[in-house]
């Protein structure tokens, strides 16, 4: 047995580790089959929309996967869902529909034809320099009902949502978290060392 | 003074302790130890040594990563103001503000853990001891009331204490914060290292080092299955290792193996019952939740350590002729001083060239510790503030850097958020926070909980003294960061509310007169010296450090105190 198989078997046996049926139930829902997944917050067409600019935010390259191969839209949906704030949600209601009127007059009402560059073109121009940016009101996404403000999601804020929620689903995936990053649930010690022998200059996944 | 009380021939047991966390584990152990057949009540559910579901899971095996969900924060809504505690790997933990109600005139952030075990499961484990300085200080400032103990007295408790959970750290032979001792210390990773050098040479009044922690780091401690520490930071959810200390690994388990103790989980205790005869406690009245029975236990000695608020609040219920303002109340104190320490404030810097190709392996739950350096005498002397603070923190390479931020997409964005980002040193300083009487909490009578009790209602906040202090604490961040060649050096300051350090503190404090404090130097109840309270509202001022360690020295103390008095007295 290796060491790491050791010390959580030995993590594992120091006490009966009592599951909650709430705990057992996110866990179901953690590993849900995405085959024939459908959103639960987004419309589909909106669904589609964030797969297409997550797969531009983070592509698929030689040695590492894309945004959809580790499930980012599944991820956002569910977050939206249960993490955002009623009226934060209505927010993001609004600004998909913004995006979809101005997709749709500048490429066509058929979605099915709108393709990767329609897309960039769309972080290219929607999303501002962070520099160029208004800073939020204070109470934006402040996770607590009566101090999000009423003010509209801009369109650059929230394409940068988009960007920001691929980044997270991506990095706290299974896949990225244990095969791309660099992955230690046992580390045993602290030092301090060479970037290049300790992670080939990745970063730690937890 | 006579600290001495009479046995309680009726009783079923010797002594009862009230909670379960760090002191009421304690004082469990000694007791128990010491041959007393206790009664150790904990209002909220069993959680054995080992139940911890979330111990062994990774963020992708949590909904949203962990990210506290708009369900939790909703019932959570006080615990949440932490921005911690509720992440959902933990939230179990805490406490449903829903169902705990309390009020505030002034806001308060009263952070709580209802089940066996307490907040020893989810404490933050930094171990430093108080010393003279924090001792004499109210003597010699002339605030509220002189400790009526000194380090000489509680020297020998924290060696005991120290060496029994197992503390890691470093000696520093300072003055101010008396050396133990300890296990190997954590490491420094390289950035805190180069900080440390600079401090060192370009400051001569103060010094780095790394946190004192109570982490096993070598060997094994006696408990529940307790071993070294695996560095996976995971510790708030409960360590299957047993790795830092705990009641529910190390003190309950103790207290069990003398066959002495009796564990009775889903019981509020909410008065200490008291005999007008005998001038003493004569046992305690608890609701069993689970069946809604009000029920009686009688014992020789009452062990209070609920903590602060909670002990309080069974104080104040606890009302007789002899004591219509709550039992020990004489003195018009109880319910006031409440203190904690203020901090989120400091800067943060990003490291100088040089450490690119550095990086560290392992999540070491512990930081960086620079201990006080203000109001030490001479130079060191402030002309703005009383008292002083310490540093907490450490460096890393995590969060979302600028160059994240300017690039919108594509195969370099991705690049970069699987590197590291550049190291940041965070210095968050923790301060003193000075005693005030009009800081309280006292009784709704009007707004009861689900049980029928009153609920709390706080009235306190941070004082102009607080204020002061905090403008030097930024300001000495930014000085020690820029002597070390720190670069985009990023100040913050946003007090919160008292509370969230969640060290309350002071409410029924000691002293050494009953007409100016609730407890005497053994934390004996001045007018009823069969119950004592060991938690957080014994501390008749607040040093500018964790005080847990403390807590955990002066229960020890008094239970071998109380065990002492047992004895004599039937023999």
């Amino acid at each position: 047995m290796k060491r790491r198989e050791a010390l959580k078997h030995l993590g594992i046996s120091t006490g009966v580790v009592v599951a909650s049926p709430a705990l057992l139930n996110m866990l179901q829902s953690c590993t849900s089959d995405p085959e024939g997944w459908k959103p639960t917050f987004m419309a589909q067409d909106e669904a589609d929309m964030v797969a297409q600019l997550a797969d531009i935010i983070l592509p698929k390259t030689e040695d590492t996967p894309g945004a959809s191969d580790v499930n980012v839209v599944e991820f956002i949906d569910m977050y939206w869902d249960q993490v955002s704030t009623v009226k934060y949600k209505a927010k993001l209601k609004d600004a998909f529909g913004r995006i979809k009127t101005k997709m749709v007059a500048d490429h066509g009402e058929d979605a099915s034809k709108w393709t990767v560059e329609n897309y960039t073109a769309l972080l290219d121009n929607g999303m501002l320099d962070p520099k160029d940016e208004l800073p939020d009101p204070p109470g934006t996404n402040n996770q607590f009902e009566p101090f999000e403000h009423d003010e509209p999601i801009s369109e650059s804020k929230f394409l940068k949502e988009i960007k920001y929620m691929t980044i997270n689903a991506y990095l706290n995936s299974e896949q990225v978290g244990e095969k791309v990053l660099a992955y230690d649930p046992y580390p045993g010690d602290y030092i301090c060392g060479d970037l290049q022998e300790l992670t080939g200059g990745k970063k730690w996944s937890l | 003074m006579n600290s001495c009380f009479l046995p309680n021939p009726d009783a079923q047991y010797d002594a009862i302790v009230v909670g379960t966390g760090i002191s009421g584990g304690w004082a469990a152990k000694e007791l128990c130890e010491n041959g007393l057949k206790t009664l150790v009540l904990e209002r909220g559910r069993m959680v054995k040594h080992g139940d911890y579901p979330t111990a062994n899971l990774d963020p992708w095996d949590l909904p949203n990563g962990g990210t506290t969900t708009r369900e939790t924060r909703i019932k959570k809504f006080k615990q949440h103001r932490t921005g911690y505690v509720t992440h959902e790997a933990r939230q179990h933990f805490f406490v449903d503000d829903q169902k705990h109600p309390y009020k505030e005139d002034r806001r308060f952030d009263w952070i709580r853990g209802y089940h066996v075990g307490g907040r020893s499961l989810m404490w933050g484990r930094q171990s430093y001891r108080m010393g003279d300085i924090d001792f004499e200080a109210n003597k010699k400032e002339g605030i509220a009331v002189d400790w009526p103990v000194r380090y000489k007295d509680i020297k020998p408790w924290y060696d005991k204490v120290e060496e029994y959970i197992g503390v890691s750290g470093v000696n520093a032979g300072l003055d101010i914060l008396p050396d133990g001792n300890f296990l190997k210390p954590m490491n420094l990773n390289c950035v805190e290292e180069h900080l440390k050098e600079v401090l060192s040479t370009e400051f001569d009044d103060r010094t780095l080092m790394i946190g004192r922690t109570a982490h096993i780091t070598e060997g094994t401690k006696e408990g529940a299955g307790r071993t070294t520490c695996q560095y996976r930071n995971r510790c708030m959810r409960g360590c299957p290792y047993g790795a830092y200390f705990s009641s529910n690994s190390s003190t309950l388990p103790a207290a069990e193996k003398t066959g002495n103790m009796t564990l009775r989980p889903n019981s509020i205790a909410y008065e200490v019952m008291y005999d007008d005869a005998t001038q003493q406690a004569t046992g305690v009245k608890i609701i069993d939740t689970e069946t809604k029975e009000k029920l009686e236990f009688e014992a020789s000695i009452v062990f209070l350590c609920a903590s602060a608020i909670a002990s309080t609040s069974i104080l104040m219920q606890s009302k007789s002729d002899r004591f219509p303002n709550g039992l020990g109340n004489d003195s018009g104190e109880l319910g006031h001083n409440i203190m904690d320490h203020h901090f989120r404030v400091g800067a943060v810097g990003t490291a100088p060239k040089g450490f690119e190709d550095k990086y560290f392996k392992g999540r070491r739950a512990n930081g960086i510790y620079i201990p006080r350096f203000r109001n030490l005498g001479g130079k060191t002397d402030s002309p703005d503030f009383k008292r002083g603070y310490g540093y907490q923190g450490g460096a890393n390479r995590g969060g979302t850097g600028e160059q994240i931020a300017e690039l919108k997409y594509g195969p370099e964005l991705k690049d970069l958020i699987l590197k590291p980002q550049e190291w940041r040193m965070n210095l968050l300083a923790f301060g003193e926070t000075l005693p005030d009487h009009s800081n309280r909490m006292y009784l709704d009578y009007e707004n009861l909980d689900e049980w029928g009790l009153p609920t709390v209602v706080f009235d306190a906040d941070f004082g102009p003294n607080e204020i002061a202090m905090r403008k030097d604490m930024q300001e000495q961040a930014i000085k020690m960061l820029e002597a070390g060649g720190f670069t985009d050096i990023t100040p913050y300051d946003d007090i919160g509310g008292m509370g969230l350090g969640i060290h309350e503190m002071g409410t029924a404090r000691m002293g050494r007169d009953p007409k100016t404090s609730v407890l005497n130097e053994w934390n004996q109840v001045h007018t009823c010296k069969n119950v004592y309270v060991t938690d957080g509202s014994f501390m008749t001022s607040a040093g500018c450090h964790n005080p847990s360690l403390g807590y955990m020295a002066f229960t020890a103390r008094a239970a071998n105190h109380a065990a002492e008095q047992f004895k004599k007295m039937n023999s």
